[in-house]
């Protein structure tokens, strides 16, 4: 093989090549000549993702007019990558289908998932604080309501059921006793030809009626300041590539405009334990949480994010693309840390195995590194099934070697050559413990006694309704009790896939209230909004279901949207 | 990460032949990457995996595709069509093939396009079978302005679903790329459309020398 040159990481190199604007190291564009009179609308949006395109949606809806900024070079933001999912508590496909999702119920479920040690049932405010137990009122009572007035306004239906593979309606992520609806929430974008669009339609159909409105999302302007008059937001300036300008405002601006997921400052800062990166579109860079704290927000927990899992070689903070672990492939398979042990449930959702990476032990995080273990007859039952490579393929994420002690010094060998330069930024290098090949035989011996009666005592896997839908249809081969699990054979090639600990992105930042305005020292920062991933999440540090990242982002968005443009209203100029 | 390949000897003096798969389900794979070893001009094919995780259309896990696709755009997203052709053009370079050719179908033969084109001083040869025009005209520049052009071939089989040759000719002979085009016709080529197209890149092949 030929020596290959020093190279940029890919994502750079892709953004270099296709020339876009707001890349890492790019210069700030000069500011535009003075004379001309500033741009003037009534709502500014900074994004345009789910959140932003609802608010848009909104302030539309309201006759405002509208200017809508996104800063990377395609529309869409996150959810441009996503299944488009909405998580929307007593929507109108539970209404159809019969499913009652009562509000003390699904309160208490969220407040369960969002503030596990805050929540108590029997307290007022199940244990929350006041503000953030209104928010997740204001979501339960609003949701469906702003679903419904989105299709009102012809701005999108979300009225399609999340289906998974069995045809059943995809579940939440948990089933604690509290929550009554386990099917139903997850909704999508009605799509033209029938059935369930996904985030990329979403967008589409929100941009779409943008544009009927007459406005168009303008690419590659990245709102970098505020302009604010006696306490209140009143424009901002924005940099599109060439120049910076100034776009006045009359009702407000409202940001739905990402997290900090690819900002390795920003990680660092506010996030703890270790965190390789984020899935979402490399634009989420945490700009709110700079040019919030110049307006002086008053910022929620900075701690949050929507976790997952990437294979260590795909992390890459500028890769343009959504390469997490979206579900873990195969049934002769468990996941391990460096001590050769499980350490959760290996079907359990992505937000689950996310978390796992935090866990802190002794002296360090124990499962910074975690390795996925499967045996050959898993590799040809479910390669393609990413990240297990199609059959015969030589792939340069799996290290592979013969039984046990193989795999272990196969495994031990690549990982030596990770030094801390060629691993992702906050996880560092990682090494086997010398007892590894006999602990991770016993754990392996332990979980095939376990596949064979098909009870994980130690985990519970398979006990859970969203572990199948993540699963996908059993092996033809396996005829065991529990088709989520089977014997891994220890005799010939086993498998080990490195997975490190990452974020959708991040859900934190400046605190809002039910209208979407984001919170100063002692109240509402006039005229100044968000919604989405830039702020502090409403559902805490929880993951009901698939659609908590978008759901709260197009309620809250919309929101905000219709309140910025009635205060453009009030301010008599509204268009 | 790098992508993922099979590497299969195919046993003819030909070329070694990169194969650039289709959209869809894992099995895509293996479809373009045997009508090639059908050729019976090909010495090797490398046969990459693209690595976007889930189809062009959604979320389904079992999915493997190039780039992804996103209303707008001439319906799709360019810049995650150039992460897949810097992803190729490194497989390229690691692999240092010998005057490789380049075959790519569907999204892949858009890829096929991009990476061959930027590659030209390496690369003999590219066929780009059954890509959509629109997404041609959304590779990056840098490979459309390229100043050393292989050959071209650029084939139709399925006019139906709706690349045609004309849209394709179009979207390159702008940038002074000249490409022969290969229109299957079940009259003149015969009912197998694979039998026909790999008669159609063996002799491309051949006629192509070496590579």
């Amino acid at each position: 093989m030929a020596e290959i040159a020093h190279r940029l990481p890919l994502g750079e190199r892709v953004a270099g090549l296709a020339g876009v604007a707001h890349r890492p190291g790019a210069p700030p564009s000069p500011v535009a000549s003075p004379g001309s009179p500033p741009e003037e609308c009534d709502v500014v949006i900074v994004g345009s993702g789910a959140a932003a395109l609802s608010a848009a949606a909104g302030a539309l809806s309201r006759g405002a007019a509208v200017v809508i900024c996104e800063k990377g070079p395609v529309p869409g933001g996150t959810t441009g990558c996503s299944g488009g999912v909405a998580h929307i508590y007593g929507n109108s496909v539970m209404r159809a289908a019969g499913i009652d999702d009562p509000r003390d119920h699904a309160l208490a479920y969220m407040a369960r998932v969002g503030y596990p040690a805050a929540y108590d049932p029997d307290a007022p405010c199940l244990g929350l604080q006041p503000a953030d137990h209104a928010l997740l009122e204001a979501y339960y009572d609003r949701g469906a309501e702003v679903m419904a007035r989105l299709a009102q306004a012809g701005a999108v239906r979300m009225e399609a059921p999340w289906m998974a593979w069995d045809g059943q309606m995809f579940p939440d992520y948990f089933e604690f006793p509290e929550n009554r609806a386990v099917r139903g929430r997850g909704i999508q974008a009605m799509a033209p030809g029938g059935g369930a669009g996904n985030g990329g339609e979403l967008v589409r159909q929100l941009a779409a009626f943008a544009s009927r409105q007459g406005t168009e999302v303008r690419l590659e302007h990245r709102v970098v300041d505020l302009v604010s008059e006696r306490g209140a937001v009143t424009g901002v300036v924005v940099d599109d590539g060439r120049a910076r300008r100034t776009i006045r405002c009359r009702g407000g601006v409202v940001f739905g405009s990402g997290g900090f997921a690819h900002s390795p400052e920003l990680r660092e800062r506010f996030l703890r334990g270790p965190i390789a990166g984020g899935s979402g579109v490399p634009s989420n860079t945490g700009d709110l949480v700079e040019i919030g704290t110049r307006v002086g927000a008053q910022f929620g927990g900075m701690h949050n994010g929507w976790w997952n899992q990437q294979v260590l070689e795909a992390v890459d903070d500028y890769a343009h693309s959504v390469l997490d672990v979206w579900a873990i492939p195969g049934d002769g398979m468990v996941l391990v840390n460096r001590f050769g042990l499980r350490a959760i449930d290996e079907k359990r959702e992505y937000e689950s195995r996310g978390r796992v990476h935090h866990a802190f032990s002794g002296d360090e995080y124990v499962n910074r590194v975690m390795f996925m273990v499967y045996d050959q007859r898993t590799a040809d039952r479910f390669g393609g099934r990413y990240p297990i490579p199609p059959p015969e393929t030589i792939a340069d994420h799996v290290t592979t070697g013969t039984g046990v002690t193989g795999l272990t010094e196969a495994l031990g060998n690549r990982l030596r050559t990770r030094t801390r330069a060629a691993m992702p930024p906050g996880i560092g290098p990682v090494s086997l413990v010398p007892g590894f090949a006999d602990a991770l035989a016993s754990t392996i011996a332990r979980f095939n006694a376990m596949a064979e009666v098909g009870r994980d005592d130690e985990f519970g896997r398979g006990t859970k309704a969203v572990e199948f839908a993540f699963h996908g249809p059993a092996a033809s081969d396996n005829r065991l009790p529990n088709p989520l699990m089977y014997p891994i054979d220890t005799e010939g090639p086993l498998h080990a896939i490195s997975l490190v600990g990452t974020t959708f992105d991040t859900n934190s930042g400046p605190r809002i209230d039910s209208h979407g305005q984001i919170l100063g020292a002692s109240g509402p920062i006039t005229g100044l909004y968000g919604a989405g991933n830039c702020v502090d999440g409403v559902f805490g540090e929880g993951y009901p279901g698939g659609g908590s990242t978008i759901g709260p982002g197009m309620v809250f968005g919309y929101l905000a949207g219709v309140h910025a443009a009635a205060a453009s209203s009030l301010s008599g100029s509204g268009r | 990460m790098r992508l993922a390949y099979r590497d299969i000897a195919a046993g003819s003096p030909g070329p070694t032949v990169v194969v650039l798969h289709r959209e869809g389900t894992a099995s895509s794979i293996d479809g373009l990457a045997e009508v090639v070893r059908a050729s019976g001009a090909v010495g090797r094919v490398v046969a990459p995996v693209g690595d976007y995780a889930y189809t062009a259309s959604g979320m389904e896990v079992a999915g493997v595709c190039w780039y992804r696709i996103l209303p707008g755009f001439a319906g799709t997203d360019p810049i995650s069509l150039a992460k897949a052709v810097v992803q190729v053009c490194d497989l390229l370079d690691d692999l240092a093939l010998e005057q490789p050719a380049i075959i790519g179908c569907g999204q892949g033969g858009v890829v096929a396009l991009g990476a061959g084109l930027l590659r030209a001083g390496t690369v003999g040869s590219i066929a780009c079978v059954d890509a959509i025009p629109e997404h041609v005209g959304l590779l990056p520049a840098a490979a459309l302005a390229a100043a050393t052009r292989p050959r071209v071939l650029l084939g139709v089989t399925d006019p139906g679903a709706g690349p045609t040759l004309d849209g394709l000719e179009a979207q390159l002979r702008p940038h002074g790329i000249d490409a022969v085009g290969w229109l299957w016709s079940e009259e003149e080529d015969g009912k197998d459309r694979d039998d026909a197209l790999a008669r159609r890149i063996g002799s491309w092949l051949d006629e192509g020398g070496s590579g």
